[in-house]
């Protein structure tokens, strides 16, 4: 997952992410040991900062 | 400065946080009150309307210096842009500075004798054989082992702390609203008095836009869409400002974050532990409203608390009053919230309009103070509405 510049460090991503993996320090940090790329926060974030990695 | 015990650790000063520190150290109890913002009550994710009994509920009196405006009614638009008026004739609500707000009640829980600590950050819980004995927190590059027989998640939307407790608040998409608000300054309103509504499945799908009066020229106009119908709420603002002729306004401020609409968590404390406002999940689910309802909950909250700590007994069956007198009061009324929710996210526009038309005309306020078989007749073709629409205006 690539967390964009857009992020508001709004913490919706953090509300729905069943695995617990992201955090907000000063923007979205999120942990790619526990991201299985589940893609919720991508479709959660009001302002599409959250990308799937290619 | 912040000691390394406490009756009770309070983790994010928003109106329920603050709320709760206020009450309980009121009472006597040692508070500390912390917020990772390094200024409380910024950034603010949110469309600031507040009712006038909220703010009596909460015994809180309406302030000049958060109040920007004093609201009485509401316009609500259908898609066509059939308008449906709801004067309130007199005060029924108010546009707040939440940021000033937000200190203000902070203030107050110092004032009650509270320690309150910004820029303080709750990282982790502190465990004493397996019960919750206090939290670590993180200021300024310092890290602090802080001892408390309760804590209370009051960390918004996002709380990591309640989860790391054990209480799974984690959001479906379907419960969730995603939101985006500009406060704009410089735009035309036909009754800046009145908040105004719109719905439409184009304008914000699984949910609305609204234009917030703060000022003659200046309100907060924004918009939530449901997470599972929708993406991207801030593209949708755009779409709103433009439809709106509000493109050459200025944007005063940009507002991003998301709001709970699914009702009800599974359970609100464990042993020396409770949880409150966004955190838990103390939302309408309807107009996604929290304020008011974060702070009745944090007043249950504290008077549990208070008992809990004048017995010496922090264990969850102690604190499960609060979990016990939310259901009374507030629960029963948000399942059948969510009901009217999943019911109104299913009308299509055209379903949406051919109410607005039937209704449109008529004094919505007077038919929610009572009138219902004049409302009966003019919705007499969708019968199912009838049911659904007086508990809508009593949201």
């Amino acid at each position: 997952m690539i967390v964009k510049k857009t992020c508001a460090a709004c913490g919706t991503c953090v509300a729905v992410c069943p695995f617990d993996a992201i955090r907000i320090k000063d923007i979205a940090v999120i942990d790619p040991v526990k991201c299985t790329n589940c893609g919720l926060c991508v479709k959660a974030c009001p302002v599409s900062a959250i990308e799937v990695e290619k | 400065m912040i000691k390394d015990r406490y009756d009770a650790v309070v983790i994010g000063a928003g109106p329920a946080g603050s709320v709760a520190a206020k009450v309980m150290a009121e009472a006597g109890m040692d508070v500390l009150l912390i917020d990772k913002k390094s200024e409380i009550g910024h950034v603010k994710r949110c469309g600031e309307g507040l009712g006038a009994n909220h703010l009596r509920l909460a015994g809180i009196e309406p302030n000049p210096l958060w109040i920007r405006r004093q609201i009485n009614g509401a316009l609500v638009f259908s898609p066509d842009m059939t308008k449906i008026t709801m004067d309130t004739k007199e005060v029924s609500s108010y546009l707040i500075e939440r940021k000033v707000f937000d200190k203000f009640l902070a203030i107050e829980a110092a004032k009650a004798g509270a320690t309150v600590q910004a820029r303080t950050e709750a990282v982790d819980l502190i465990r004493n054989n397996g019960k919750i004995a206090g939290i670590v927190a993180e200021y300024m590059g310092g890290r602090y082992e802080i001892k408390a027989d309760l804590v209370v998640a009051a960390d918004g939307v996002d709380s990591v702390i309640a989860r790391q407790a054990g209480i799974n608040t984690t959001l479906r998409l379907d419960d969730l609203n995603s939101c985006a608000e500009f406060e704009m300054s410089g735009i035309k309103m036909e009754d800046p008095n009145k908040i105004m509504i719109y719905f439409g499945n184009d304008i914000a799908p699984g949910g609305y836009a609204w234009v917030f009066p703060k000022g003659d020229d200046t309100a907060n106009v924004g918009l939530g869409i449901r997470a599972s119908k929708a993406v991207n709420a801030y593209e949708y603002l755009q779409r709103f400002v433009k439809k709106m002729g509000f493109d050459s306004a200025s944007v005063i401020e940009v507002n991003i974050g998301g709001v709970p609409v699914g009702g009800n968590i599974n359970e609100y404390v464990l042993d020396n532990f409770m949880v409150v406002g966004d955190a838990a999940r103390q939302v309408n689910p309807i107009h996604g409203g929290g304020i008011g309802l974060s702070m009745a909950s944090a007043k249950i909250l504290a008077e549990t608390a208070i008992k809990a700590y004048k017995e010496k007994d922090f264990s969850k069956k102690n604190l499960s009053d609060y979990e016990k007198q939310w259901e009374e009061q507030f629960s029963k009324k948000m399942s059948k919230l969510l009901k009217l929710r999943k019911f109104a996210e299913k009308l299509s526009d055209e379903q949406m309009n051919d109410i607005a038309a039937k209704v449109a005309g008529t004094d919505l306020y007077e038919l929610s103070q009572g009138r219902f078989a004049s409302f009966i007749k003019l919705v007499g073709k969708s019968p199912g509405i009838v049911k659904y629409l007086p508990i809508l205006m009593m949201a």
